[in-house]
C-alpha cells in the first residue's frame, strides 16, 4: 500500500522575472513501513522535494504543477490549516543542522511537549512521561534531567536525537529524514542509523530519507531513486541499483567509491560538475558529463523506461 | 551576485547615490560661483532694503546698485534679514557641509582603523595591547557623542577645523570595533596563513590581504557617519557652537532663520529640507551598501 | 555566572577610574596661563583663568589637583559660577525635571517601536512594511530642531499644544489641575524625543526579527505543525528580544546626552538645558561635573545591561 505517492512534481523559483525550474517532474511513491532513500550530489534538489511534500519551500519557490498524495488527498492543494494538522502528526520532517534546528531559548522538555500538545490533548504528567519515554527511546541518558536542559548544552549527536524524538512523539505515518548525519561524526552516524532501524520496526515506520551517502543507502535502503539536476534518472530497489545500475551517472556514483582501490591507483571521479540552477543543460541534463552521450541526449528529454520489474532508467541509451 | 548587482536591485539606495551626486555637484558649483573676489552669486552681500524677501521675488532693481543685483535678477530662494541671497548662501553652505562631513569621517575613520587595526592583529600575542585598546574604546564610549562635542567645544575656539577635528576625535570607536573584530577573525583564516607561509611581509599582508576584507562595514560606517557628522554639526550650529561666520553651513543657516520662522518660514524650511534630503541619502545609500554587503542576504 | 558580574564590575571599577580621569582633564584644555590665552578664542578672559587657578587649585600637582577635584564635587564644595550654590544641588533640582520628560520618551519609543518593528518584519515587503520603513527613514534623517518647529508651526497653531515650560505660569487650581497642565506640557517635547528613537529603535527590532525568522528553528516549529502566530510571538519574538532587554540598560544615558536640544527648543527647566545654559555662560564646575555624570551613567548603564543580558540568555547562565 502506497502512503505516499508524488507525481510529476513540478518546482520553480522566480528570479529576474524568469522562472527557473528546481524539479523537473518528479515522480515517486513509498509504500507503508518501507524505507525509501533519495540519493544525489548537494544541489540536485533532493531537500527540496522533501520540503514541498510537507509545504514548506522557501516563499520564493513556487509549485508549478503536480500532485502529492498522501492518504487520498492531494497536499498541494488542501488549505493551510489542514497541512498543519498533518505536520508533526501525520508527516514528520528531521532536517540536517541539528545545531540550529532547535530554538536556544527554550528546554529540550518544552520544545519536546510543545511537540505533542499541538496535535494531542493530554494531561501535563502524561505528556511528561511520553517526553521520558520518548528521550529514553532515542538513546538520551538521564532522560529526567534532560528534559530541564537547554540544546546548548546537548552534543550534536544528541540534539538530533531529540529532534527525531520530536518526530515521533505523535507516531507519524511517515518520516522524512534529509540528511540528518551529514553534519555528524561518522561514529555518531553509524549510532543514529541504527535508530532509525529500532525506530522503524517499532513503529512500522514510512521512512523517506535523503541523503548522498551511497553507503548510507546501502545499509537501510529498501528502494532507492537517483536524482540529478532535479530529475529522477534512475529508480529501484536496492539491489537493482547496486548490482546492476543502468544510468552512467548512477555507475559514475558508484565506481567513485573508493573501495578496494590499490595504491597509486587513480580514484575515479564523474568529470565536470553540477550544473546550477540557472545552467541547466538541455535535453538530458547529465549529457555534458556523460562518457556516452550522443546527439539525442543533447536534444531530448529522456523518459523513463523500465528495464526490469520496478527498475526505471531515464536514459537514451538504455544499455550505456 | 557581486555587490554592485546586488546595490543596483535597491532601488532606494540608487536615488540615494544620484542624488549625492546631484549634491556633490551642487556643491562643487557652489564652491566655483561664490568664490573669488566677484562671485557671480555673492554669499556675503547685505541689502537691507531688501531683507525677508520670499522665493522667487524680484529684486529691485531702482534701491539696488548693479553689483548688488543678484543674477537673473530674482532671488531664487529669497533673502535674509540682512538681505543676503538665501541662494547664495546655499550654495556656499553646501561645500562647507559636504567638506565638514567627509574631513571628520575621514578623520574618524583613519583613526578607527589604525587603532583597531593594532588590537585586531597584534592582540593575539600581546593581550595587553587589546587590552588597553579595547579598554580605551570602552572608556570613549562612555561619553556621550554629542554632549562630549558639546563640551569640547565650549573650551576650545571655535573654527571649522576645531570643529572637524572634534567630531572626528570622538566618533572612531564604531570603526575601531569593526575593524578589531575583522582583523582577529581574518587572522585565523587560512590565505593570511598561505600569505605569512609565503614570507610575504607583515605589511604587505596587513594593507593588501587583511584591510580590503575589513572594509565592509568601515564603508557602511563612513557612509553613515558623513550623515551623522553633518547633523551633529547642525546641532552645533543651531545652539550656538557651530561653524562660525564667515563660512555658512547649511546647519548655520538654519539656525540663524529661527527667529523668523513665523515670518519668513523659508529661510528654515529651505535649508532644514536640504539637510534633510542629503542626510537620507547617504543613510539610504549607507544602508543600501550595508544590506549589499552582508553575506548572509546573498543566495 | 557570579564571574561574569564580578568581572564586569572589575572592569566597570576600572573604567570608572579613567572616566574620572578623564573627566577632570578636560578642565586642562583651559588655558593654564594667562600668557596661553588665544587672542582669537573669546572664550577665556584673564579674569577667567584666574579663576580656573584659584578654582582647580591647577598650581598644584597634578594627582593633588585630581584629588581636591573630586572631594569638592562630592561633598558640594564644588559650587557653580553663575550663582554659587554647590554644582549637585543645581544638578539634582533639574534632574527632577527632566525624569518625567525622559520617563515619558522612553515609555513612547519603546512601547511603539516593538510592535512597529516586528509587524514590520512579519509583513516585510507590505505596504505597512514600506510606509513604515520610509517614515524610518525621514526621522532619523531630519535634524532634530527642525522637525521641532515644523511640528510647532503645525500643531501649535491650531491645537494650542504649550511650547515653552514645563507648566503654565501662575496656575492654580486643584491638584488634578496642575497635573494635567503638566501633561499637556510634556506631550510635545515627549512626541520629539520619542520621534527619532522610535525610527531607530524599530528599524532595530524589525531586522533582528527578520534575522531571526530565517533561523533553522523556526522552520521546524513549523514542521511540528505550530500555526503561524505560535512561531511568530514565542518562538521567534523570544530570541529576537534578547538583545534589547540588554539595550534597556543603555537607556539609561539617554537621560543627559539626549536632551539638550529638546530642552533648549521648549525651555524646559531641565539637565540638557543646565548643562547648555552653564556652557554659554562659562560656568565650568558645572559643565565638567555633567560630564563626569553622564559617563558615569553610561557605565552603569552597560552594567545594568549586562546584568540583564547574563539572566535572560540561557546560554550565559548555564
Amino acid at each position: 500500500m502506497r502512503i505516499l505517492e508524488v507525481k510529476d512534481l513540478r518546482l520553480g523559483f522566480i528570479q529576474d522575472g524568469r522562472i527557473v525550474l528546481a524539479l523537473d517532474d518528479i515522480s515517486f511513491f513509498v509504500k507503508k513501513a518501507e524505507t525509501v532513500c533519495i540519493v544525489g550530489e548537494s544541489g540536485c534538489g533532493k531537500t527540496l522535494t522533501s520540503l514541498s511534500i510537507i509545504r514548506l519551500t522557501p516563499p520564493s519557490a513556487k509549485i508549478l504543477g503536480g500532485k502529492v498524495i498522501f492518504e487520498g488527498r492531494n497536499l498541494l492543494k488542501i488549505p493551510e490549516k489542514e497541512m498543519r494538522e498533518i505536520r508533526g502528526k501525520e508527516i514528520s520532517i528531521i532536517f540536517q543542522e541539528p545545531f540550529t534546528s532547535l530554538n536556544p531559548v527554550f528546554t529540550i522538555g518544552d520544545q519536546l511537549k510543545e511537540a505533542i500538545y499541538i496535535h494531542e490533548k493530554i494531561s501535563e504528567e502524561e505528556v511528561e512521561k511520553r517526553c521520558i519515554d520518548l528521550l529514553k527511546l532515542v538513546g538520551i541518558p538521564s532522560a529526567e534531567l534532560r528534559m530541564k536542559s537547554y540544546p546548548h548544552q546537548l552534543s550534536g549527536g544528541q540534539r538530533q536525537r531529540v529532534m527525531i524524538a520530536m518526530a515521533i512523539c505523535c507516531r507519524p505515518k511517515l518520516l522524512i529524514a534529509d540528511e540528518p548525519t551529514t553534519a555528524l561524526d561518522v561514529t555518531v552516524q553509524a549510532q543514529i542509523i541504527e535508530l532509525f532501524r529500532r525506530l522503524k520496526q517499532e513503529y512500522d515506520l514510512s521512512l523517506l530519507y535523503v541523503t548522498h551517502d551511497l553507503s548510507v543507502v546501502a545499509h537501510i535502503a529498501d528502494r532507492v531513486y537517483v536524482m540529478y539536476s532535479g530529475m529522477i534518472v534512475e529508480e529501484g530497489d536496492v539491489f537493482q541499483i547496486f548490482y546492476n545500475p543502468k544510468h552512467p551517472y548512477t555507475r559514475g556514483l558508484l565506481e567513485s567509491i573508493p573501495y578496494k582501490v590499490k595504491r597509486k591507483e587513480r580514484l575515479k571521479s564523474i568529470p565536470g560538475f553540477t550544473p546550477d540552477l540557472l545552467n541547466r543543460p538541455s535535453g538530458c541534463p547529465f549529457h555534458p558529463r556523460c562518457r556516452s552521450s550522443s546527439d539525442i541526449c543533447f536534444k531530448e528529454k529522456p523518459e523513463m523506461r523500465y528495464v526490469e520489474n520496478g527498475h526505471g532508467v531515464r536514459c537514451h541509451l538504455l544499455e550505456g | 551576485m557581486s555587490t554592485w548587482q546586488l546595490l543596483k536591485k535597491n532601488r532606494l539606495a540608487i536615488l540615494g547615490l544620484v542624488f549625492l551626486l546631484f549634491f556633490f555637484l551642487f556643491a562643487i558649483f557652489g564652491l566655483i560661483v561664490t568664490s573669488g573676489k566677484n562671485p557671480i552669486f555673492n554669499p556675503y552681500t547685505i541689502r537691507l532694503q531688501e531683507k525677508l524677501k520670499p522665493p522667487f521675488s524680484k529684486a529691485n532693481k531702482e534701491v539696488l546698485s548693479p553689483d548688488q543685483i543678484p543674477p537673473f535678477g530674482i532671488y531664487i530662494f529669497g533673502t535674509d534679514d540682512l538681505g543676503r541671497d538665501v541662494f547664495s548662501r546655499m550654495l556656499q553652505g553646501a561645500w562647507v557641509s559636504l567638506t565638514v562631513g567627509f574631513v571628520s569621517v575621514g578623520i574618524s575613520t583613519a583613526i578607527g582603523i589604525i587603532i583597531g587595526g593594532i588590537a585586531g592583529y597584534y592582540g593575539k600575542e600581546h593581550p595587553f595591547v587589546d587590552i588597553l585598546i579595547t579598554g580605551m574604546i570602552d572608556i570613549m564610549l562612555c561619553f556621550p557623542s554629542f554632549f562630549l562635542v558639546l563640551t569640547v567645544m565650549a573650551f576650545v575656539p571655535g573654527s571649522i577645523y576645531t570643529i572637524m577635528a572634534v567630531i572626528g576625535l570622538t566618533n572612531w570607536m564604531g570603526t575601531a570595533r569593526f575593524v578589531r573584530a575583522e582583523f582577529l577573525s581574518l587572522r585565523e583564516q587560512d590565505f593570511i596563513l598561505a600569505a605569512k607561509a609565503l614570507g610575504l611581509s607583515e605589511f604587505r599582508i596587513i594593507f593588501r590581504h587583511m584591510l580590503p576584507n575589513a572594509m565592509a562595514p568601515v564603508l557602511v560606517s563612513a557612509t553613515l557617519g558623513i550623515a551623522s557628522a553633518i547633523l551633529i554639526e547642525a546641532g552645533l550650529s543651531f545652539l550656538g557652537f557651530g561653524v562660525p561666520p564667515p563660512y555658512a553651513t547649511w546647519g548655520g543657516i538654519l539656525s540663524d532663520g529661527r527667529r523668523y520662522l513665523f515670518d519668513a518660514p523659508w529661510l528654515t524650511f529651505i535649508p532644514g529640507i536640504a539637510i534633510l534630503f542629503v542626510v537620507l541619502s547617504f543613510n539610504l545609500f549607507g544602508e543600501g551598501l550595508r544590506d549589499a554587503l552582508n553575506p548572509r542576504l546573498r543566495e | 555566572m557570579k564571574e561574569f558580574l564580578i568581572r564586569s564590575l572589575i572592569q566597570k571599577s576600572i573604567t570608572l577610574f579613567f572616566i574620572s580621569v578623564i573627566s577632570f582633564l578636560v578642565i586642562h584644555l583651559a588655558p593654564g596661563e594667562p600668557s596661553q590665552i588665544n587672542p582669537l578664542n573669546p572664550k577665556f578672559t584673564p579674569e577667567l583663568i584666574k579663576r580656573f587657578r584659584q578654582q582647580f587649585h591647577l598650581d598644584k600637582p597634578i594627582y593633588v589637583q585630581y584629588l581636591i577635584f573630586y572631594r569638592d564635587l562630592f561633598s558640594g564644595r564644588l559650587r557653580s559660577w553663575k550663582d554659587g550654590r554647590p554644582v549637585l544641588e543645581k544638578i539634582w533640582e533639574r534632574f527632577l525635571n527632566s525624569l518625567p520628560l525622559f520617563i515619558s520618551g522612553t515609555f513612547l519609543t519603546w512601547t511603539i517601536s516593538f510592535p512597529l518593528g516586528i509587524q514590520s518584519a512579519i509583513r516585510r515587503g507590505s505596504l505597512f512594511d514600506r510606509t513604515s520603513t520610509f517614515f524610518a527613514y525621514l526621522f532619523i534623517s531630519i535634524p532634530g530642531f527642525f522637525f521641532a518647529y515644523v511640528l510647532i508651526i503645525f500643531v501649535v497653531n491650531r491645537f494650542h499644544v504649550p511650547v515653552i515650560g514645563m507648566e503654565t505660569f501662575g496656575i492654580s487650581g486643584p491638584w488634578y489641575f496642575k497635573l494635567m497642565d503638566r501633561i499637556w506640557h510634556l506631550l510635545l517635547p515627549s512626541v520629539l524625543s520619542a520621534g527619532s528613537g522610535i525610527a531607530i529603535l524599530s528599524r532595530y527590532v524589525r531586522s533582528q526579527m527578520l534575522e531571526v525568522e530565517s533561523q533553522d528553528y523556526i522552520r521546524t516549529a513549523r514542521a511540528k505543525g505550530l500555526p503561524e502566530d505560535v512561531v511568530h510571538y514565542k518562538h521567534a519574538l523570544r530570541n529576537a528580544l534578547l538583545p534589547f532587554v540588554t539595550m534597556f540598560g543603555l537607556v539609561i544615558p539617554g537621560l543627559i546626552g539626549g536632551s539638550v536640544i529638546i530642552e533648549s527648543i521648549f525651555s524646559w527647566p531641565g539637565i540638557g538645558r543646565l548643562a547648555y545654559e552653564a556652557m554659554l555662560s562659562r560656568d565650568y564646575p558645572v559643565v565638567i561635573t555633567l560630564n563626569f555624570i553622564s559617563a558615569v551613567l553610561v557605565l552603569i548603564g552597560t552594567f545594568i545591561s549586562d546584568l540583564l543580558y547574563m539572566i535572560v540568555d540561557p546560554r550565559i547562565r548555564l
